[in-house]
């Protein structure tokens, strides 16, 4: 018989290590995928979902099942991923400002040597991955040009097959709220796949190029 | 057909323009039986918004076909490694500070003064869970003693809620206080200091409530 997370919190909470890792267990996989799709980075995701895990540990004294276990643990996790993306942001800013102020100083046409790192990143050029990871790839990096809020919605709708009710507990507004951070996320995705090469041929099919 | 034509003649009288926004839901499950119905009639009654709701599952497809990422291995290992090393698992402690104080909204004085000796009660939870509830004990009875003798304000001057009805001996007293938490609140020295009166000895200090102790004392 399947033992419901809120008890195996209970027992957590008496010490019961072992409980604890069978949540691991139980979640270890959705949490990885979570946070991997939100801020398309693996190795990063598994850091983070194990600091998920720590933190549920570290407040396991002051945790009352009012809710669901799941949608806390999700609601930490996307903490988590929202002070990753913000601290990401600030990284990116100060990147290019510091472009900024090198191509300033050199006005030249010769390129900075961060460009080149970048330029010779072969990560973000799908061309040399197979056809099904090219598209994977293009398709992660459109979800995440997504606007914070529709990103973290639509892969916890999509991936995680949460209802919209616990999308709203998690993320923090209202029903109606996610409907509409939805609905918009799949319009913008929906006309940033046509622009990178997925069509729609005359029986209304999407395809790659 | 005309699509205007198309919108004024269905009979679940839902326009394009209020069909559209619903499409995400309707792909989701997340509408009434009333709406699906309404949705329905109209995606079978409109081509265009029959083809707004097939690229929409497209993309729904589209977005599903990502292969789902696993958990390495190592992991579980690695976690539990780090779980080792956090801070011993505390049990249960005996004194619950949610019991005792539930959060209140309210900016009275008392209330307010509760709030934050109910913080300092959390610095104070943790010490005793080290030093174990005996070793507490014996220490408050120390404090409240001394405080008795000497007649002096202490750290933490206790006053009696209506629960202590009688007024005990200066040992049953202390015992009281040691036995049943429950019954007294906490005031600070700042909070006392506030009073024009001189801290009276404890025994004296023994009212039905907070507020008429505190009336009383602004009265001399």
């Amino acid at each position: 018989m399947l033992v419901a997370d809120e008890e195996l919190m209970a027992q957590c909470r008496r010490g019961d290590m072992g409980a604890f890792e069978l949540i691991v267990r139980r979640y270890q996989n959705r949490m990885v995928n979570y946070i991997t799709r939100v801020i398309n980075d693996h190795h990063r995701a598994e850091d983070l979902a194990q600091e998920a895990f720590l933190r549920v540990l570290g407040s396991v004294q002051h945790y009352r099942p009012k809710g669901q276990f799941k949608n806390w643990l999700y609601l930490i996790a996307t903490n988590l991923c929202r002070n990753e993306l913000r601290n990401r942001n600030r990284q990116s800013t100060d990147l290019f400002s510091q472009l900024g102020l090198e191509s300033s100083d050199s006005p030249g046409d010769q390129q900075s040597p961060v460009f080149e790192d970048l330029l010779s990143d072969s990560r973000y050029l799908p061309d040399r991955l197979y056809e099904q990871k090219e598209r994977e790839q293009m398709i992660r990096q459109q979800v995440d040009l997504l606007p914070e809020n529709q990103r973290l919605s639509l892969v916890l709708v999509t991936y995680q097959e949460l209802s919209y009710q616990e999308v709203s507990q998690i993320i923090g507004c209202s029903v109606s709220a996610v409907k509409s951070l939805i609905h918009r996320a799949r319009q913008k995705l929906k006309q940033k796949l046509i622009e990178i090469g997925i069509e729609e041929s005359s029986n209304a099919k999407i395809r790659v190029r | 057909m005309q699509k205007s034509e198309l919108d004024r003649s269905t009979p679940a009288q839902m326009s394009c323009k209020e069909v559209k926004p619903q499409l995400s839901s309707y792909l989701d499950q997340e509408l009434s039986e009333l709406e699906i119905g309404a949705v329905r009639y109209h995606l079978r009654n409109c081509s265009d918004c029959a083809f707004e709701m097939m690229q929409m599952q497209q993309v729904h497809s589209v977005l599903q076909r990502v292969q789902p990422v696993s958990a390495s291995s190592t992991f579980l290992p690695r976690l539990m490694r780090k779980a080792a090393t956090l801070e011993p698992h505390r049990p249960i402690p005996l004194f619950q500070r949610g019991d005792y104080f539930p959060p209140t909204r309210s900016g009275s004085t008392i209330k307010s003064g509760v709030g934050r000796m109910s913080r300092c009660l959390g610095w104070i939870e943790g010490k005793a869970n080290q030093l174990s509830v005996v070793g507490l004990s014996i220490l408050f009875a120390a404090v409240l003693l001394t405080a008795h003798f000497h007649n002096q304000p202490t750290l933490m001057t206790p006053v009696f809620t209506s629960r202590v009805q009688s007024q005990p001996s200066d040992l049953g007293l202390a015992l009281s206080v040691i036995t049943s938490p429950a019954t007294y609140v906490y005031m600070s020295p700042r909070q006392m200091c506030t009073v024009d009166s001189p801290i009276q000895p404890i025994q004296k200090q023994i009212l039905p409530h907070p507020m008429l102790f505190r009336s009383k004392l602004s009265d001399q």
